[in-house]
């Protein structure tokens, strides 16, 4: 039996979820206590929001919103008190904010292009997936594994407006989508907590402060880190500069500051902690992350596509399990390929477009240009020509890379 | 004894009316007001019950009931107006007579009580509206509303349109095969059944938890609950199927609502007749369907079952039953109608004055009528505490109507209830099950507001009240359920 069992503190009681809390301790001290009270907690300014838009008839929360995000809140005439006091807290710029920093931040993504796609999809995804409770929502949907391409391009599209120059500024489409996205997690939330199938006691709230804050380092310090891994590199200046964007997307999203990241170094401890806590991946996760494996079948026709398919099918598993670590991609099922052979030159390859990039005058701007393009091109043809909807947004615990 | 709604008067105002008043004694069925009597005197009910009484067409019927401490008259006496009802005693009654000379004399001669009697007569009047206005159940009377925009398109489920479409197509080829005789009349109604019975089962599977969660996940940004989600899937299946579903007579009533609640006394005759009608061809065949359902068949076990049990009450002496939400009063008039019955009498109480008539000219069939007062009125309390009066009861029951009753209402039901037995009397009444296999059938697609209660639920209820419990069992058609609980 454990020592430090979940309602143990002081704090509100905390669900089953919240596991391993003995070698927890070993590991981190008093932080567990701390991070306990981000699994019963969910975004008050949001989920009042979303109440009162359900109480609208159809339509007007949405033209409310929308108003408000492109024209200001002070274009709403009488505004309810829940939309007028999120629009505070969104247009309020904390002091800590570095415009500069966060286009710097957003031009080191973008810069990678397929890189920093395979980093979401191979790594942040993954590790994502390991989550038990994180995946219930998508269980709860009863169609676990049939949006994962879907998914991915949406999460890739969410990353890449972000990433635009001036995207997380008060007009900007990263801003915007931001912001749309938090609703919906306040609208899953709502809509999950209504169902009798959600069980409060073992799973806490749906898409707690944790879950919002283990996406949030999935998209900061674990790219950062399996790009390392690729043979990227980065300044101390860049890589501070994209821990920068995504803990003001943070607190876009509702994260609470207490659970936003500013550093490498505690991204890392969150994470971590993240990853002892949460119990091993469930038959779910593995379902979810056989079906992301499997988005390059999604787009192929023909007999020789779909053999190319699977080729790119075995690329990916040898790769996430590069990123991931044997140990978590075996609790995934993901099968051992002999692709460790072929990372070495491609690693080999990376380092030298990176020195090429970093020495030679230009490149930098080149790289940003066309690594910009391709994120563009991609999603471009992930959507194939359907609006952006997310159907259901990523709400991953993410996990430190090892 | 000075009358509760007298209390503005004071002892000595009271002392005198009484000294100045006729004191008379009625018996049973003694008339101490006639209906358009030219009467202006006041009437105080010092003991025993009255019936205030209405003629329709030759029948009588009861518009409310008196007990001790009460006043009649008011109205004619206020308004110079001929009696508006009867006032007959409903056994043994004595009742003090104010003639309308006596009154203008106390009213010249005491300083200050003319206010204080013309504000009494004022707030016995301002209550009985009151007791008349309040149904307190909240399926009464209520407005359909338009059934559009709870979701949006994207929100629909996927398969959905397939599998109504599939149903609708189905009953085309029944339709039309019918038209052309190419199928005989037992296997269009089997196939018929059948395709009804998809309805209800495209309604279990597209109302799941897990599908509903996902068709609100679809479109998030439409800030959707997922009940607003289950009344869009509701709707759609409704409006898909109306125009077959409501060639049934039965199924149609049901959903009109004609006399402006559920269950009224027609389209519970309808069950109980149990002949299937409608219009073209499938009407009868969707009719037929639905007579089988669980829902028709609990209201014919449940009624047999009900009128058992009175049976099995029946004693050597007298009994007095009352029936709630009577309808077709069906359980008494086959109960009083039947052999055992004795002396027996009974209080048919409902809303509805047409079900109330329709009953007591049945019972004037029978041979019955005086045995049975048929009484206009709402049978639960409302909830500032005004309520029916009935002597002492042997057993007060109901058939469905305590689904249509939130928790609230039911308690003060069964409380009321409790106060009109008499010791050792009997409450029946029976409620639709949690699970029954009807429930969607009847919120989404005849549009009714009902609790179902489960096993638990239904014998919470009567541990919360004067009860304390009850003795609940489940029907033969599984829908129903039936508690059965004694004043001790």
């Amino acid at each position: 039996m454990s020592a430090i069992a979940p309602g143990r503190s002081t704090g509100p009681q905390l669900p089953a979820r919240y596991t391993n809390l003995d070698s927890a301790h070993s590991a981190h001290g008093s932080r567990i206590h701390a991070f306990g009270p981000a699994l019963v907690q969910g975004d008050p300014l949001a989920d009042d929001l979303v109440e009162y838009f359900a109480s609208r008839p159809l339509g007007g929360g949405r033209k409310q919103l929308e108003q408000a995000l492109d024209h200001g809140i002070e274009s709403v005439r009488n505004p309810h008190p829940t939309l007028a006091a999120l629009f505070a807290q969104l247009d309020h710029v904390p002091l800590w904010v570095d415009f500069d920093q966060l286009d710097l931040g957003g031009s080191v993504y973008l810069r990678l292009g397929p890189l920093g796609q395979l980093a979401l999809g191979c790594a942040a995804l993954p590790l994502a997936y390991g989550s038990p409770v994180g995946v219930v929502p998508l269980v709860f949907t009863g169609r676990l594994t049939q949006r994962a391409f879907r998914r991915l391009i949406e999460t890739t599209h969410f990353v890449y407006v972000t990433c635009k120059p001036g995207g997380l500024r008060r007009h900007g489409e990263g801003f915007k989508t931001t912001v749309r996205v938090r609703l919906m997690h306040a609208q899953i939330r709502r809509l999950l907590r209504q169902s009798p199938k959600w069980d409060m006691q073992a799973w806490g709230v749906p898409i707690p402060q944790a879950d919002l804050a283990g996406t949030n380092l999935s998209f900061s310090v674990v790219v950062l880190e399996s790009l390392r891994r690729l043979g990227c590199s980065f300044s101390s200046r860049e890589s501070e500069a994209v821990m920068h964007l995504w803990r003001y997307s943070g607190y876009l999203i509702g994260l609470e500051p207490q659970f936003t990241c500013a550093t490498e170094a505690e991204a890392l401890r969150m994470g971590d902690l993240i990853a002892m806590t949460q119990g091993p991946p469930s038959g779910d996760c593995v379902a979810l992350t056989q079906a992301l494996m499997n988005v390059t079948m999604h787009m192929a026709q023909t007999p020789a596509q779909r053999k190319a398919a699977q080729q790119w099918r075995k690329f990916l598993n040898g790769l996430t399990r590069y990123f991931i670590g044997a140990e978590r991609a075996d609790a995934l099922q993901l099968p051992k390929t002999r692709l460790r052979f072929a990372l070495y030159p491609m690693r080999l390859t990376v380092m030298l477009c990176e020195t090429l990039r970093r020495t030679v005058p230009g490149v930098n701007t080149l790289a940003v240009r066309i690594g910009s393009k391709t994120w563009g091109k991609s999603i471009e043809i992930g959507l194939a020509g359907v609006k952006v909807s997310y159907e259901l947004p990523e709400h991953p615990a993410a996990r430190s890379t090892h | 004894m000075k009358p509760d709604l007298l209390s503005l008067l004071t002892d000595e105002d009271w002392r005198l009316m009484t000294e100045r008043a006729t004191r008379r004694n009625f018996e049973k069925d003694g008339m101490a007001l006639r209906e358009g009597a030219e009467s202006r005197s006041l009437f105080f009910l010092q003991s025993g019950y009255v019936q205030v009484v209405r003629d329709f067409h030759g029948l009588r019927l009861t518009v409310a009931r008196l007990g001790p401490g009460e006043v009649f008259g008011e109205m004619s006496f206020l308004e110079r107006a001929p009696a508006m009802a009867s006032i007959v005693a409903d056994g043994p009654a004595q009742v003090l007579i104010l003639s309308e000379q006596e009154i203008e004399s106390l009213l010249n001669s005491v300083p200050g009580l003319a206010s204080r009697l013309y504000q009494s007569l004022a707030v016995t009047l301002s209550r009985r509206l009151r007791r008349s206005g309040d149904t307190g159940n909240e399926s009464i009377g209520s407005t359909r509303t338009a059934r559009t925009g709870f979701t949006t398109e994207r929100q629909l489920p996927p398969g959905l349109a397939q599998a109504v479409d599939g149903i609708k197509q189905g009953l085309q080829q029944i339709e039309l095969q019918l038209r052309n005789r190419s199928l005989p009349p037992e296997q269009a109604a089997a196939a018929v059944a059948g395709a009804c019975d998809q309805v209800c089962a495209t309604l279990e599977r597209f109302m799941r938890d897990e599908v509903v969660v996902d068709a609100g996940m679809a479109d998030l940004l439409a800030f959707r609950d997922a009940g607003a989600v289950r009344a869009g899937i509701g709707a759609y299946i409704f409006r898909e199927t109306f125009s077959v579903l409501m060639s049934s007579a039965l199924v149609a009533r049901a959903f009109a609502m004609p006399r402006g609640f559920p269950d009224d006394w027609e389209t519970i005759a309808a069950i109980h007749l149990d002949e299937p009608t409608g219009d073209g061809q499938l009407g009868p065949l969707v009719d037929r369907w639905f007579l089988q359902r669980p829902l028709c068949r609990a209201r014919r076990t449940s009624t047999a079952a009900v009128g058992k049990l009175l049976t099995s009450l029946l004693g050597d002496d007298p009994a007095a039953f009352t029936c709630l939400a009577a309808g077709s009063c069906h359980e008494i008039l086959e109960l009083l109608g039947g052999t055992q019955a004795g002396g027996a009498t009974a209080t048919c109480i409902d809303l509805d004055a047409g079900a109330l008539l329709a009953a007591a000219e049945r019972a004037e069939d029978l041979g019955i009528s005086d045995r049975i007062t048929f009484q206009l009125g709402n049978v639960v309390p409302a909830d500032n505490g005004e309520q029916l009066l009935l002597p002492p009861q042997h057993a007060i029951f109901a058939v469905g109507l305590f689904e249509y009753l939130g928790d609230e209402a039911a308690l003060r039901l069964l409380d009321w209830t409790h106060r009109q037995l008499q010791p050792g009397g009997t409450a029946i009444f029976t409620n639709l099950v949690e699970g029954n296999p009807d429930a969607l059938f009847m919120e989404y697609l005849l549009e009714r507001k009902v609790h179902h209660r489960s096993v638990e639920a239904f014998t919470e209820l009567f541990r919360r009240s004067s009860f304390g419990g009850a003795t609940i069992t489940a029907d033969a058609s599984g829908a129903d359920l039936l508690a059965r609980a004694r004043k001790n």
